[in-house]
């Protein structure tokens, strides 16, 4: 007796390893039959997101270029890299900046770390305003994926929100400054209550701002809740868009792509396969009214592209981390501004536009550009061309003379406010509101909707007028960006180059 | 309990008690998260400012050269002693809160490129009206006070 059960329980030592695999994972391993390679993906938690099979065409990397998954794998990165910060960083005006110099010189790893989560913050915004750009070029905003698109919208707020909510923390100069004119740009409603007179009464502009900012000037209480949104409101409220941008995309059909009609079916279906509900189901799913053909197993094919693109983007950050420190200016000091005082690359073509109305640049511009991109799939509904780069030869063309047309409306009155100024140069007492509502600003985004409309009525194609407007937003939004980078000096005065600033 | 919805004599349609309730019931959700939010949204409206008191001393009158403006350190307060007296002129762009500094007889913000005159007025840049005039008094120990939360008219100076 003794003997038989030392017998099992030796075995069973032997076999734990395997009796372990085979408890943890709920299917054979390795997968060897189609029908395996369907349970690794569907029968796992952090895989069945996935479809069991996926379209050949969502391989192409031309496609997607991985651009979305770029997004959520650098949202982890930052995920991981903030919560190492968290253990040193305190949110106090008296501790925060030395912590992050802590982190930065003595923590061990602090300053990879640092420069980690700032590289990956800079490179998210970068690669969720590109993926933005990859689906309206290949009208993947179409038909079944309205929505997704409005949940991409969200989604691009919430990145700017965070990138910007993060800016705050380190509590030196860069931070006080960008925050001090953030706050202000909320409280730019009162330009229009000034103008009626109301503001006494209701002054919505400087509620938001006490809101935002917990009092009347940038402190401890804006310390405190800039970091409640940027270490909890904001990352959650990521996290549940993202699910449901990917929940969306996999019952919507999958990533977009051109109809199948008239491509040879390749592979016939191999005896023994299974198939998820997501066949059964009526509506968008993957493979309504059609059989397997021009799919391709996910287990393997997707999961390895999964994974390089996470290698890419790892890699991509270490290598960016290693050689870049992120920068720290000096204590915040509330008397003295930063000269010239400049927000993160991708808000200068915002402060661009504030520099000549604070109301229309920061909150009027931007809340007319963000609903107007959510109104897209609305407003332009032709079904044809989708899952294909600008729908054929008319999309390239209007795409060729919008970047042409965008870059001279945008340049020609970038050069004529540089050289000429604006209204008040020429009438010093003109009343505020006339320059609220009339600024180069304004005057670009006017140019643009005409430009739009002209497109429409020549070529009788909303999707046309699309790809004009979308595009001469993208080409104002990378101009203005160069033009706050490299042409703006001390006091928003334009340079030709940093050489030229005074004081060097 | 006999029809799922009658009709009244006049012709109209009565909805009918089933109806009635789940619309209520509805209504009351509704109402109830009207009221969850109302509640709820004032506690992120801060009721006392834990901030640094908008009162401060500046100096004494005799510190103060005829004829001068004169930044107070840390203060962001330009103190200006002429022939109306003592006024203060608070030294925060009216655009997006930056700070300005005297330069070539022009009040210069480097955020955005707003100049004001020394009497607060814009002379040009996207500032959407003057520099706000800070109410002044005079403390028992003879020293002037500005008061960085009281904004008065540029007349209104201190006679000292």
């Amino acid at each position: 007796m003794a003997d038989n059960g030392l017998k099992t329980f030796f075995s069973n030592l032997r076999g734990a390893g395997s009796a372990f695999t085979g408890s943890l994972l709920r299917h054979p391993w390795p997968p060897r039959s189609d029908r395996e390679r369907s349970q690794a993906i569907f029968q796992n938690f952090f895989l069945h997101i996935h479809s069991v099979r996926i379209h050949r065409h969502s391989l192409k990397p031309w496609f997607t270029m991985g651009l979305g998954l770029m997004s959520f794998f650098l949202f982890l990165l930052l995920c991981v890299s903030g919560i190492m910060l968290m253990f040193y960083y305190n949110p106090t005006t008296a501790l925060a900046y030395n912590n992050v110099k802590d982190i930065t010189f003595v923590v061990g790893a602090g300053r990879y770390m640092r420069n980690i989560h700032r590289w990956a913050a800079h490179g998210m915004v970068l690669v969720v305003l590109l993926h933005m750009v990859r689906v309206f070029y290949t009208g993947s905003y179409k038909r079944q994926r309205k929505f997704n698109w409005v949940i991409g919208m969200l989604l691009l707020a919430v990145t700017l929100m965070l990138s910007f909510t993060g800016y705050l923390l380190p509590w030196d100069q860069l931070a006080y400054w960008a925050i001090t004119v953030g706050a202000n740009i909320a409280a730019s409603p009162r330009e229009l209550t000034d103008a009626v007179g109301i503001t006494a009464w209701f002054d919505i502009g400087g509620l938001i701002k006490e809101v935002l900012i917990g009092g009347t000037m940038v402190g401890q209480e804006a310390l405190t809740r800039f970091y409640l949104l940027h270490v909890m409101i904001l990352p959650l409220t990521c996290v549940i868009l993202i699910g449901v941008h990917f929940w969306r995309i996999r019952k919507d059909g999958g990533l977009s792509r051109p109809d199948d009609e008239g491509e040879d079916p390749v592979g016939a279906p191999e005896a023994g396969k299974t198939y998820g509900l997501m066949e059964l189901v009526k509506d968008d799913s993957p493979q309504l009214d059609r059989g397997p053909d021009n799919t391709v197993m996910s287990w393997p094919t997707a999961i390895w592209a999964e994974v390089a693109v996470f290698m890419l983007c790892l890699g991509g950050m270490m290598v960016l981390a290693y050689f870049f420190d992120a920068p720290l200016k000096e204590l915040a000091n509330p008397a003295i501004p930063e000269n010239p005082a400049k927000a993160p690359w991708y808000f200068l073509g915002l402060q661009e536009l504030v520099s000549y109305s604070a109301f229309m640049g920061g909150i009027g511009i931007p809340t007319v550009v963000v609903l107007g991109l959510m109104l897209i799939p609305y407003l332009d509904r032709e079904e044809a061309g989708v899952g294909e780069w600008f729908t054929g030869p008319s999309g390239k063309r209007a795409l060729g003379v919008s970047v042409v047309a965008g870059t001279i409306f945008t340049l020609a009155l970038l050069a004529f406010t540089v050289r000429f100024g604006w209204l008040r140069d020429w009438i010093p007492q003109i009343p505020q509101i006339v320059i609220t509502f009339i600024n180069p600003g304004s005057a670009i985004v006017v140019a643009y909707a005409l430009w739009s409309l002209f497109l429409l009525k020549r070529s009788g194609s909303t999707r046309d007028a699309a790809i004009g407007l979308f595009t001469c937003f993208l080409v104002g939004f990378i101009i203005l960006t160069i033009m706050g980078v490299y042409f703006r000096g001390p006091n928003w005065d334009f340079y030709w180059s940093p050489a030229h600033w005074p004081g060097h | 309990m006999s029809k799922k919805s009658g009709k009244a004599a006049d012709g109209d349609t009565i909805m009918d008690r089933r109806d009635f309730l789940g619309k209520l019931a509805v209504a009351s959700v509704a109402g109830a998260g009207c009221m969850a939010f109302m509640g709820t949204a004032q506690l992120p409206l801060p009721k006392v400012l834990n901030e640094p008191s908008t009162r401060f001393k500046v100096g004494f009158p005799a510190d103060f050269q005829p004829d001068s403006i004169t930044l107070i350190p840390g203060r962001n307060v330009f103190v200006r002693n002429d022939h109306f007296g003592f006024r203060a002129l608070s030294a925060i762009c009216t655009h997006l809160g930056c700070v300005v500094a005297l330069r070539d007889g022009a009040l210069k913000c480097p955020c955005h490129g707003s100049n004001f005159d020394e009497e607060g007025e814009v002379m040009s840049g996207p500032a959407p009206r003057a520099l706000d005039w800070l109410k002044m008094s005079l403390s028992p120990d003879g020293q002037l006070i500005v008061d960085a939360g009281r904004t008065v008219s540029r007349d209104d100076a201190l006679l000292a």
